[in-house]
């Protein structure tokens, strides 16, 4: 298992098999440097030794770089329309263009100025499969995790910036053992047309003058389509080592329309970060280190093909998940643990304290006289008789302020009185009135309580005079609103009934029947804190 | 990637740690929190024993204070029948004595078992609980200021404490009797005997 996270986790750059028409290379890197380098012979002994290759290597992300001759370019226009439109688009225009292959790709390369503002692309594809066939066979038997597989044409457009080629014609030319001889030719930095040529044995023909004529032919190619912008000379950047490098130089003259740049391709090596010297003329091993250093999206890789990289970032997923479950709960439950501790470690020292001022207090409270309850209950149980007495009630002011108001209205009986307490100033008074325990939903605070009462009285001497007899009654009522404490005064019922809605009856003459003019009015008296108390 | 494309053995071994990774990091994490809480629990009381423990330690000087000041009204009350069990033969005993001194033509009075009070007001009571027992008392007056006599007795001379809850008085007959042998009024009315005493079966003794 501890096997498996470490092969997980392993930063290790992926290795680079570089496909080339009739060999391939696999370069395994150690860290900056080139570890190992494998060749296989297109063949039945180099597919075999490939395959025991891998078994004996075991499963690690891979990357298939391609330089073949059969990689074909076709520029064009497609709409501007969403993706999946688009992807529609290039369905048509791959099975149009590159009939019987499922490798191809789409390169982005802008926008056209005019018109309906179309999106340029270059569309490449591998138009023979077989090429790739016998190689990517073993890497799925043995479930290797290919990344993907890339043009080393398209890949170049990433070395332009390291080698500095900046300007709008750059033709960059190199040689792959695996391959041959790459041309590719770059308009402001895209890539428009790429050749490979056949790579003679080295010797056996001046490669300088080989080298010239096929950029010769290039240079025809490019003008005949008018890819070259006539506003700059050609740049060509021609990658090579050694004597080599040198017979290049003696025979290329630069002119208004052409400059060439000589690299050395350990110098270049440098730049894409290729540590160690390797002492070749050939830049296969640049490209596959310019690719492992930093992995681009797929270019002709169908899903299939990339199904165990896949899982392999998926187990890279779930390591990493894991080994971060682990750690921030141990983190957490970490600080948990020490948290708790220091609440353990607070817990005794306040049962210390604890202790510490229950013996103190112990000492003080035995100089104390013993009390029958803790001595704030004392406190609070006289206070709470205070409150009591602060809301008892009883009718002696009732009786003043109506005793005070019929004196001077002789003519006026008592015949009967209802009274209540209560915090509700609009409780009715009657016999299911005299309840106790807060028959009213209200409460009183603030010491606001009330009597309410209701009395039935009548007019005697009585002349018959309803009018007067109505008068008296409401001016019984206006000095019963004049007395202090009164809160309200309501005549419930006078002598004679005249409300519209009621009914009447009784004898209209002076020997008519002996009428009784009673009426009924209610009173309340607001009490406040310490007023009941007489 | 379809399920069925998925090459499980690849997946296997690094399956199996992160589900135990998983069940690691739970397990640690809520037996961690558990620990933690149960902790902060145990604290939390041993901190409110502590405040409590000052807190009364600090308060003995205001104790002092409050017993001196207060425990003489506390005593006076309990002795008044305010404080602690009711009074019922004081009250029953006083009210007997007012009737006679006043000499009302009828005095009957009905007592209620006590219970638990909750007034319309707002009161402290701390330990303690408010119990009432209500008397209501049919009287038989010669004039209104018969009953402010009896009452103010009641008020004076009876250990404990009410509060009238309500009253009602009738005229007995058209006529006034002025011979003091007929009641001239009738009343009815409802009060409350409080009495402040520990709930339950504690009961405050002095």
């Amino acid at each position: 298992m501890i096997h498996s996270l470490k092969s997980i986790f392993s930063s290790a750059p992926p290795r680079v098999l570089l496909v080339g028409g009739d060999r391939a290379i696999l370069y395994l890197f150690d860290g900056k440097q080139l570890a190992q380098a494998y060749i296989f012979s297109g063949d039945d002994v180099g597919y075999a030794l490939f395959d025991r290759c891998l078994a004996e290597l075991g499963p690690a992300p891979l990357c298939v770089l391609v330089d073949v001759v059969e990689e074909e370019y076709r520029q064009d226009t497609v709409p501007h329309v969403g993706r999946s439109d688009r992807r529609a688009v290039l369905a048509r225009k791959y099975a149009r263009l590159f009939r019987g292959t499922a490798y191809h790709h789409a390169l982005a390369q802008g926008r056209e100025n005019d018109g309906r503002r179309d999106d340029r692309v270059l569309l490449t594809a591998i138009t023979r499969p077989e090429v790739l066939a016998p190689w990517l066979g073993p890497l799925r038997a043995h479930k290797v995790p290919v990344a993907g597989i890339y043009s080393l044409p398209i890949l170049s457009e990433r070395l332009l910036k390291r080698i500095g080629a900046v300007g709008p014609n750059v033709l960059l030319i190199s040689a792959q053992k695996a391959s041959g001889l790459r041309q590719s030719f770059f308009r402001d930095g895209q890539l428009k047309i790429s050749r490979l040529a056949h790579m003679p044995r080295l010797g056996s023909v001046p490669f300088a003058g080989y080298l010239l004529g096929e950029v010769e032919k290039l240079k025809r190619y490019l003008n005949s389509l008018a890819l070259v912008s006539r506003d700059s000379p050609l740049s060509i950047y021609v990658l090579s080592h050694g004597p080599l490098l040198a017979e290049i130089e003696q025979h290329c003259r630069d002119s208004d329309n052409e400059k060439f740049i000589l690299l050395d391709v350990e110098e270049v090596g440098a730049r894409v970060d290729l540590g160690g010297a390797f002492g070749a003329h050939f830049s296969d091993v640049v490209f596959a280190r310019l690719l492992a250093s930093e992995v681009p999206p797929n270019h002709y890789a169908r899903a299939e093909e990339t199904q165990y990289y896949t899982l392999h970032r998926l187990r890279m997923a779930l390591a990493t998940t894991s080994l971060l479950l682990v750690l921030v709960s141990g983190g957490w439950s970490g600080i948990n643990f020490i948290e708790g501790i220091n609440f353990k470690q607070q817990a005794l020292d306040a049962t210390q304290k604890a202790r510490f001022y229950s013996q103190r207090y112990e000492i003080a409270r035995s100089k104390l006289p013993l009390t029958p309850v803790e001595p704030a209950q004392i406190k609070t149980a006289v206070d709470a008789v205070a409150t009591l007495r602060e809301y008892k009630t009883d009718p002696a002011r009732l009786f003043a302020v109506l005793g005070s108001v019929l004196n001077r209205a002789p003519q006026i009986t008592l015949d009967e009185l209802q009274w209540i307490t209560s915090a509700d100033p609009q409780r009715s008074v009657g016999p299911t009135a005299l309840k106790s325990d807060a028959a009213s939903s209200l409460h009183a605070s603030a010491g606001e309580y009330y009597q309410i009462a209701e009395f039935g009285a009548h007019l005697e001497p009585f002349d018959g005079d309803f009018r007067k007899a109505i008068a008296v009654v409401d001016g019984l009522a206006e000095e019963l609103k004049a007395q202090v404490q009164v809160e309200s005064v309501k005549v419930l019922s006078y002598p004679l009934d005249v409300r519209p809605e009621a009914s009447l009856s009784g004898s209209a003459t002076a020997a008519g029947d002996r009428v009784v003019p009673n009426f009924r009015i209610r009173v309340v008296l607001g009490v406040r804190d310490g007023q009941q108390s007489s | 990637m379809a399920s069925s494309r998925v090459d499980w053995p690849i997946l296997r071994g690094t399956l199996v740690v992160f589900v135990l990774s998983l069940a690691a990091a739970a397990g640690m994490v809520s037996a961690s929190f558990y620990f933690r809480q149960n902790m902060e629990r145990e604290y939390q009381a041993h901190h409110a024993e502590f405040r409590e423990a000052s807190l009364k330690y600090l308060a003995v000087d205001d104790e002092e204070r409050i017993i001196a000041q207060f425990l003489p009204e506390f005593q006076r009350l309990y002795d008044h029948g305010l404080l602690g069990r009711e009074r019922r033969l004081s009250w029953l005993e006083t009210l007997r004595r007012a009737g006679d001194a006043n000499g009302l033509p009828q005095v009957v009075y009905k007592l209620d078992a006590q219970r638990v009070a909750t007034p319309d007001f707002n009161i402290a009571l701390g330990d303690f609980q408010l119990y009432a027992s209500a008397m209501t008392l049919n009287l038989g007056l010669l004039h209104e200021g018969d009953l402010l006599q009896i009452l103010q007795t009641l008020e004076r001379e009876a250990l404990g404490q009410y509060s009238i809850l309500g009253c009602q008085l009738k005229r007995a007959s058209e006529s006034i009797d002025t011979t003091g042998h007929t009641a001239n009024l009738n009343a009815d009315c409802t009060l409350d005997w409080w009495t402040i005493n520990l709930s339950g079966e504690r009961g405050l003794k002095l």
